[in-house]
């Protein structure tokens, strides 16, 4: 190969990376000894939590592609119905399941997919056999530290959420998805307040116990670590307030993408509203809807 | 005691250090800037696992990826085998570094017909473009084969551009590369260039990302002078039968070709993320 060849390569590599415009996107989730202890070890957990992972994913693409109204809930309600009858394995592949949310507002798609990846590792951690108080505090530590590191981390709340009109919007989906995001904060707390000899009982009675689709709206703030982990919050309670945080963005989204009274949303306007929101939440709102 | 002709040598040895010295620095330098990538274990098309296409994303910042598969070709007159490996690390957002080997039994008439044995790749993934609206996703890849294998011969250079296009469940990949041979038999062709098209999409009803199947046809190059073009179609699926575990198989067959025919391939093999 001529030094020609290898310099005008070099030199139309070069040239492609500074005309690239790329934006930071997330790193792969952090490693360490715990990784996918949920998973290996509480198989039918893992499996129920990436169920509600599905809808949550599922349910941001319809509602970012047609908006929330009675047709969506129906179906997401369905969809999520024949997940809980055979739960996935594996997680999901979120910008597979959600594209067009991933691309046409790729800044709250990485905020909420960065969020997942902390949360499945905060329960990662809290589900490893070698896990001790200490070890615990101490990786918890660094994994705030790594998922504070990215552009797209949610910082705390910048208020107290308003009420939520999605709940009305999307009675049943709303329903099944305020049950599953209460799971979270109870297979937490179910991990945090034993030591592994005592996890996988505490877990299965959990499950055991619990209603995936109830007929009755959940209170809303049951689905909130603070209320619902206690353990989680009394000894982590940064991590506590960052998975509210997240959970809140996203209870928000959805309220984003409700309709007015009158008329359907239109594209501008769920543009608008999901660019106020990246600003509100501090996050850049470049981008969102654009072509 | 140096005489002059061994001293001439030893400074052209020398400045030709200096200048690969140099042609590494550059490369390097090139490679370490950064742009975007996604979090992917089923959707991340790497080619030949299974099948030619790849897709146009790098493997996401700081994840490792290793591969390996057993190829079997059923040739005209003859067949060959042989197993590949493939590493794959996230250096920075949006770049992907990598290296992989193949080797196919027969190297020595292999080299003949332009099929490598043994050469070690190295190669650089960039994300140009992420997937917009209005946009596909674009990647360009440069790669340098090393004659590390038994009767290979001269280093070759690898470009490629990659796209991507999102619809739903279903994605559509278009490749093309071109590739500039470093030393080649009177028989051989200097250069080649490949298009290949392709689709793949989710097979779960539920949309679930565990399970992919692809297709793809492919126009290359005859890397034998005066033959026809070869045109290849595949298809093959991904599987994931890990949290970072994907179970690979693909088969293919070359429609035209003359003597250089694959009349059927079939590959297996596994990737795993880390």
């Amino acid at each position: 190969m001529s030094r020609f060849c290898l310099a005008a390569s070099a030199a139309a590599f070069w040239l492609v990376v500074g005309l690239a415009e790329g934006q930071p996107e997330e790193p792969f989730p952090p490693k360490g000894d715990y990784n996918n202890s949920v998973h290996r070890f509480f198989p039918d957990l893992d499996a129920k939590l990436n169920t509600v992972r599905y809808g949550r994913w599922r349910a941001l693409e319809i509602a970012w592609v047609s908006g929330i109204d009675a047709r969506g809930d129906n179906e997401l309600s369905s969809y999520y119905l024949r997940l809980v009858s055979d739960p996935p394995r594996f997680d999901p592949e979120a910008f597979r399941v959600a594209p067009r949310f991933s691309r046409e507002a790729s800044v709250l798609f990485r905020a909420l997919h960065w969020g997942q990846v902390f949360e499945a590792q905060v329960l990662d951690i809290l589900a490893s056999p070698d896990s001790s108080p200490a070890l615990a505090s101490q990786r918890m530590t660094r994994l705030l530290a790594i998922y504070h590191r990215e552009p797209f981390a949610i910082r705390s709340p910048p208020s107290e959420p308003p009420p939520s009109p999605a709940v009305a919007a999307a009675p049943m989906s709303a329903r099944l998805l305020v049950a599953g995001t209460r799971l979270f904060t109870f297979a937490a707390e179910d991990l945090a307040a034993s030591d592994f000899g005592q996890q996988r009982w505490r877990v299965k009675k959990t499950l055991d116990d619990y209603d995936f689709t109830p007929s009755d709206l959940p209170p809303l703030e049951t689905a909130a670590y603070r209320v619902s982990a206690p353990t989680v919050q009394s000894r982590f309670p940064e991590i506590a307030a960052q998975l509210d945080a997240i959970a809140q963005l996203r209870r928000e989204l959805f309220d984003a993408l409700v309709p007015g009274p009158d008329a359907a949303l239109s594209r501008q306007d769920r543009n608008r509203r999901a660019r106020d929101l990246a600003r509100r939440w501090g996050l850049p709102a470049e981008g969102i809807g654009e072509r | 005691m140096i005489s002059p002709a061994a001293g001439d040598c030893l400074r052209k040895e020398l400045v030709s250090v200096r200048i690969g010295r140099q042609r590494i620095l550059v490369v390097c330098a090139a490679l370490a800037l950064a742009a975007p990538s996604r979090a992917q274990v089923v959707s991340a098309l790497e080619p030949e696992r299974p099948i030619s296409m790849e897709d146009a994303h790098a493997i996401p910042y700081r994840a490792l990826g290793i591969s390996a598969d057993w190829t079997q070709n059923w040739r005209e007159g003859r067949n060959d085998y042989g197993p590949a490996l493939s590493f794959l690390y996230g250096a920075a957002r949006g770049l992907e570094l990598g290296a992989s080997v193949r080797w196919v039994t027969s190297p020595s008439v292999n080299s003949q017909r332009g099929i490598s044995s043994g050469d070690l790749v190295l190669h650089g993934l960039y994300d140009v473009h992420e997937e917009t609206a209005a946009w596909p996703a674009l990647a360009a890849r440069v790669g340098v084969e090393f004659p590390t294998g038994l009767d290979s011969r001269g280093t070759d250079l690898h470009l490629a551009a990659l796209a991507t296009r999102t619809f739903g469940t279903l994605r559509l990949h278009a490749n093309f590369a071109y590739t500039r041979l470093g030393d080649t038999t009177a028989s051989e062709k200097k250069d080649r260039l490949v298009a290949i098209a392709g689709v793949d999409f989710l097979t779960s009803s539920l949309g679930l990302t565990d399970s992919l199947l692809l297709a793809d046809v492919a126009v290359r190059s005859n890397p034998v002078r005066d033959e026809e073009t070869i045109v290849t179609l595949e298809a093959g699926e991904r599987l994931r039968i890990g949290n970072r575990t994907v179970l690979f198989a693909g088969a293919g067959s070359d429609l035209t070709g003359e003597r250089e025919k694959v009349h059927f391939r079939l590959r297996v093999g596994l990737s795993f993320y880390y």
